[in-house]
């Protein structure tokens, strides 16, 4: 019972940072660099409590009153109208809706536009309310202002009708959004990586000598093939780029299965089916450590092991860091894994998987035992054979947790400034 | 306690290389938004002035030289900060990145903010091409 509880712990922590880390984003999605404010929307909704995101295709904000009702909608017409200028630049508007899809006002939040137009037409509370009334799709289908009796404010035309424009255009945009239905399409490249994947789940479990004499074979298949060749190792750039926005199920869905077996089968049966026996930059290193005799070999100390297991959670501190703060730093060149793509790597993530598989050759599987941030989550959601308790990983994947938290619920400025 | 001072320190280490990490992009980051914040002050400060004068500033300037004239014509605070340096503006600094310019007859503006010690343009506003940061 405590192993089962242990194990659905570690799967939520990885499901709550990832859950966190969508969430964040679809906030900036929506919000952009000009967050909406309750207080903001309360000018038209006074019950107005809180704002939810919608992560849906009008990528607008639910207004909630303060039993969690759903009183409202409200989007902003920036970034999506700022193609539509008035006399000097575009206007980001603010349109609020009742429960009922009608219009209950807007208001022009900010303006690159000359600012006595701007002010003309914030005060011109004939034209500003315009709006009150009609349907969401009544005004997504405006296309002839004068003809929906919308008039441009004498003195102010241009600002006002790009207000007028940008409001249309944000509301369209968004009905346009529904998109075409996604379809599964399966490439040749899904097929390999499930066949790796079959095999490296073969070898793991099935082991028969006959068969297990192989595995050299697929392990120089894997450096060759899943390394050079795909190029699809699992990486923390892809794990944080899904969780950023979302899981292409249907354009790859080889690598989804194949990355949700990667986690999924080590919690399950306690088999590390992918860090044994799949990934390539692990397998290339268990070659390397052949090389050189045993007795060059340097066992490294038991305090520089612990000190050095404290990297892969350092660098996981990193990569939340860089996710939710939005910091101009590439995810790629914290790992190895994108030096097997070699034409397009990267000089930090070169140095990296030389430096790593240089090491080995004196310390066996040093980065994957100490460096590896991806393994290290890999690891960390591992059933445990025989006893389990709570132990330090655990601890440090609930930190992860908290810091993933804490830089979901506090704001931007903080850290930033 | 021998053990225990290797340990605290080699942890020491490990944090200050995640820090060493972070810390160039953090620094760029804020320096990122402070400058975003700092075009928008500096662009309603020309808005005005284009408002009062009906042309904008007739001649190519630095930040430095464009925020002294806005703020003499009271459209801009003189309290703008320089967001390289976090210093008021016009408290004068080599590192001012801000550059203005206009056409022949002052009816557009172009605000480029340049990588420090480049001639790269990082941002830029202006009245046709660039009119938001968004």
């Amino acid at each position: 019972m405590v192993k089962a509880l242990l194990q659905l712990y570690r799967l939520a922590v990885l499901v709550g940072i990832a859950w966190l880390v969508r969430g964040h984003h679809e906030r900036l999605r929506v919000q952009g660099d000009w967050p909406v404010t309750v207080a903001e929307v309360r000018v038209f909704l006074k019950d107005a409590h809180r704002l939810r995101v919608d992560p849906g295709p009008r990528a607008g904000l639910e207004i909630l009153d303060a039993s969690g009702a759903r009183i409202g909608y409200a989007v902003r017409t920036m970034p999506d109208s700022r193609r539509i200028t008035g006399y000097s630049g575009p206007s980001d508007v603010l349109v609020v809706f009742d429960a009922e899809d009608k219009g209950v006002g807007v208001a022009i939040r900010h303006s690159y536009d000359t600012p006595s137009h701007v002010e003309d037409v914030r005060m011109d509370y004939l034209f500003m309310e315009r709006w009150n009334g009609r349907s969401w799709d009544e005004i997504a289908t405006i296309t002839d202002l004068a003809a929906a009796g919308i008039y441009g404010v004498s003195g102010a035309t241009r600002t006002s009708d790009a207000v007028a424009k940008s409001i249309g255009h944000r509301l369209a945009v968004a009905e346009g959004r529904e998109g075409a239905p996604r379809r599964i399409s399966v490439g040749w490249r899904d097929a390999w990586l499930v066949g790796f994947l079959g095999l490296g789940g073969l070898f793991a479990f099935w082991k028969a000598k006959r068969f297990q004499r192989w595995r050299w074979l697929y392990s120089v298949a894997t450096i060759a093939g899943l390394g050079f060749w795909l190029g699809d190792l699992i990486a923390q750039s892809l794990l944080v780029g899904w969780a950023e926005s979302r899981i292409p199920w249907e354009a790859t869905p080889g690598l989804v299965l194949f990355v949700v077996a990667a986690f999924l089968v080590p919690w399950a049966t306690g088999q590390p089916v992918y860090c044994q026996f799949v990934c390539p930059h692990g397998n290339l290193q268990r070659w390397t450590m052949k090389v050189l005799p045993a007795r060059w070999k340097r066992p490294l100390p038991e305090d520089g092991k612990w000190i050095a297991r404290w990297t892969p959670p350092m660098l996981l501190f990193v990569v939340l860091a860089v996710s939710f703060l939005g910091l101009d730093f590439d995810l790629a060149g914290i790992e190895p894994f994108d030096a097997y793509l070699v034409k397009s790597a990267g000089l930090a993530t070169l140095v990296v998987a030389l430096a790593g598989v240089g090491l080995s050759l004196y310390y066996p599987m040093v980065y994957c035992k100490f460096g590896c941030p991806t393994g290290w989550l890999l690891e960390f959601v591992r059933r445990r054979m025989g006893k389990d308790r709570f132990s330090e990983r655990d601890w440090i994947g609930l930190a992860l947790l908290a810091v993933a938290g804490g830089l979901y619920l506090v704001p931007a400025e903080v850290w930033l400034g | 306690m021998m053990r225990f001072a290797l340990r605290s320190f080699g942890l020491l280490t490990v944090m200050a290389a995640g820090v060493a990490i972070l810390g160039p992009p953090l620094v760029e980051k804020r320096t990122e938004r402070r400058v975003r914040a700092m075009l928008l002050e500096v662009q309603e400060a020309l808005q005005r002035y284009h408002v009062k004068e009906e042309v904008y500033p007739k001649r190519m300037m630095e930040g430095r030289e464009l925020v002294d004239l806005l703020v003499r014509g009271g459209h801009l605070d003189e309290a703008l900060l320089n967001p390289w340096t976090g210093d008021p503006y016009l408290a004068g600094s080599d590192e001012d990145w801000l550059r203005y310019r206009t056409d022949s007859l002052a009816e557009t503006y172009e605000l480029t903010v340049l990588s420090p010690g480049t001639e790269e343009a990082k941002f830029r506003l202006d009245s046709t091409k660039n009119q938001s940061l968004e």
